[in-house]
């Protein structure tokens, strides 16, 4: 187990040459040794496996390695059934932490058929959540009382700030104490007993900030300006689980401050 | 064929891993050569055993537990010719069998592989939604925290999975390696459960179908 831990990239690159049929003989010959040999090494074997199992799926293999290992692993219905129920896996994770996939698209080949449905259109969909956001963002802004708090209302995000088109803008003016911001709980976070939210500035330094309101589709928190300077920010939710830690709610609440 | 480490060769149990009492004599005898202490043989075997699945799958040998059975098989029927010369790590030999069977089944290629024809004994692919329905009840049966855990791991791709996994383990206050085992065994018996499930699935239908013959 604790080679698992241990793995080196080396060792790694070399499980996955094998994989896709492109290591030379002797170190062929070398590695299915250790396979019979080694427990630690089976393990971390069947790590490199998963791995390369889920690259496949989410087509990020090159093309010469997605070959090699469509040729050799994937003939084989043991490899055919880890695909699906990595395919499975995948989608679930991204549907139920809020990140949309499309669904497969039929198509003759197996293999294609497997790789449609792992077409994420995250950022078409991080798109108009963004412009919705900014809409209603825009519209509290224009009508928001003076010297009152600026308001900003945002959806979550799973796209990273790279992916994701351009985040709700927010402008401090002079004398404003700080942004009231209404953050839409994701629906498969809804109904936690609590939640906890953090601030994460450019620099990737991290705040706690306390709760102000919540209700069961929003929480509403305050951030005070001394905390602002221009910049782009991200806020992370937690909410509480039964077993009375918090767990991450997957994705971000991006904004910038001008 | 008499499979020489199982009670007896059975078509039907073809690459279903189950594990059969062996009879004494030509199995006891590959222990003893694998290891003259009877526990550390057993061990040795289960490596032997687990690696030569991998080599075959690995390899595009389908139904790699029959095959491997068949390995093992061939070993104990030469054991009487080798055992007193051999010089080294059974392991060796062991490997260079696994060869010849994957290279006769290169040749065959002709190798009933899962594209083309199906190995005798192996059910057809099952349908998706099987493994749909069978995730989710096997993830139902996880501790919320685990639930959690496996769908979290397996969310991002690329350099923001690292990111990801990075901030997984700083949350949980553990190595990056050691989030990848906790992942790895969770997945493992995820998948484990999920053919079970699958299996069950298949044997009902035909159960139903038979009923309604």
């Amino acid at each position: 187990m604790g080679g698992v831990a241990t793995i080196t990239k080396d060792l790694e690159n070399e499980i996955r040459r094998y994989l896709f049929g492109q290591l030379p003989e002797a170190d062929e010959e070398r590695l299915e040794l250790r396979l019979l040999s080694d427990p630690a090494f089976v393990e971390e074997f069947d790590t490199v496996v998963d791995e390369v199992t889920d690259q496949y799926v989410r087509k990020e293999l090159e093309t010469g390695e997605q070959k090699g290992f469509e040729k050799s692993y994937l003939t084989t219905a043991e490899g055919q059934q880890k695909v699906r129920f990595t395919s499975e896996l995948l989608e679930r994770a991204a549907a139920e932490r809020g990140a949309p996939v499309v669904k497969p698209i039929p198509h003759p080949g197996f293999f294609e058929r497997l790789g449609a449905f792992w077409q994420v259109q995250s950022l078409r969909l991080a798109a108009i959540a963004a412009a919705v956001t900014m809409i209603a963002g825009g519209g509290y802004l224009a009508l928001r009382p003076a010297m009152n708090y600026a308001p900003l209302a945002l959806s979550i995000s799973t796209a990273t700030r790279a992916q994701g088109s351009a985040p709700a803008k927010v402008k401090l003016e002079s004398g404003v104490p700080g942004v009231e911001v209404n953050l839409a709980i994701p629906e498969q976070a809804k109904g936690a007993k609590d939640y906890r939210v953090k601030l994460v500035s450019g620099d990737e330094s991290e705040q706690d900030l306390p709760i102000e309101k919540r209700d069961d589709q929003t929480v509403t928190i305050k951030i005070p300006a001394s905390s602002l300077s221009p910049g782009q920010y991200a806020i992370k939710m937690f909410r509480l689980t039964p077993d009375g830690s918090f767990t991450r709610i997957q994705g971000s609440y991006f904004f910038n401050v001008e | 064929m008499q499979r020489l480490h199982n009670t007896s060769f059975d078509p039907q149990n073809r690459g279903t891993g189950k594990k059969l009492t062996p009879p004494k004599e030509p199995f006891d005898e590959l222990l003893q050569w694998l290891d003259p202490d009877r526990e550390k043989a057993g061990q040795r075997y289960e490596v032997i055993r687990a690696g030569l699945i991998r080599i075959f799958v690995s390899k595009g040998v389908s139904d790699a537990e029959y095959y491997t059975d068949e390995a093992i098989d061939r070993v104990i029927k030469r054991l009487p010719e080798i055992q007193a010369g051999y010089v080294g790590d059974p392991a060796r030999y062991f490997h260079g069998v696994a060869r010849n069977i994957v290279m006769e089944a290169g040749r065959r290629r002709e190798v009933p592989t899962a594209t083309e024809v199906l190995p005798q004994g192996l059910q057809p692919e099952p349908p998706r939604s099987d493994t749909s329905e069978c995730l989710t009840k096997c993830l139902q049966e996880l501790p919320p925290d685990k639930q959690e855990f496996i769908l979290d791991y397996h969310l991002y791709q690329g350099h923001d999975k690292v990111v990801h996994h990075r901030e997984m383990a700083n949350e949980l206050s553990i190595s990056e390696g050691a989030l990848r085992t906790r992942a790895h065994h969770l997945r493992v018996n995820l998948e484990k459960c999920v053919l079970r499930c699958i299996d069950h699935h298949g044997k009902n239908k035909n159960t139903l179908q038979s009923h309604s013959n």
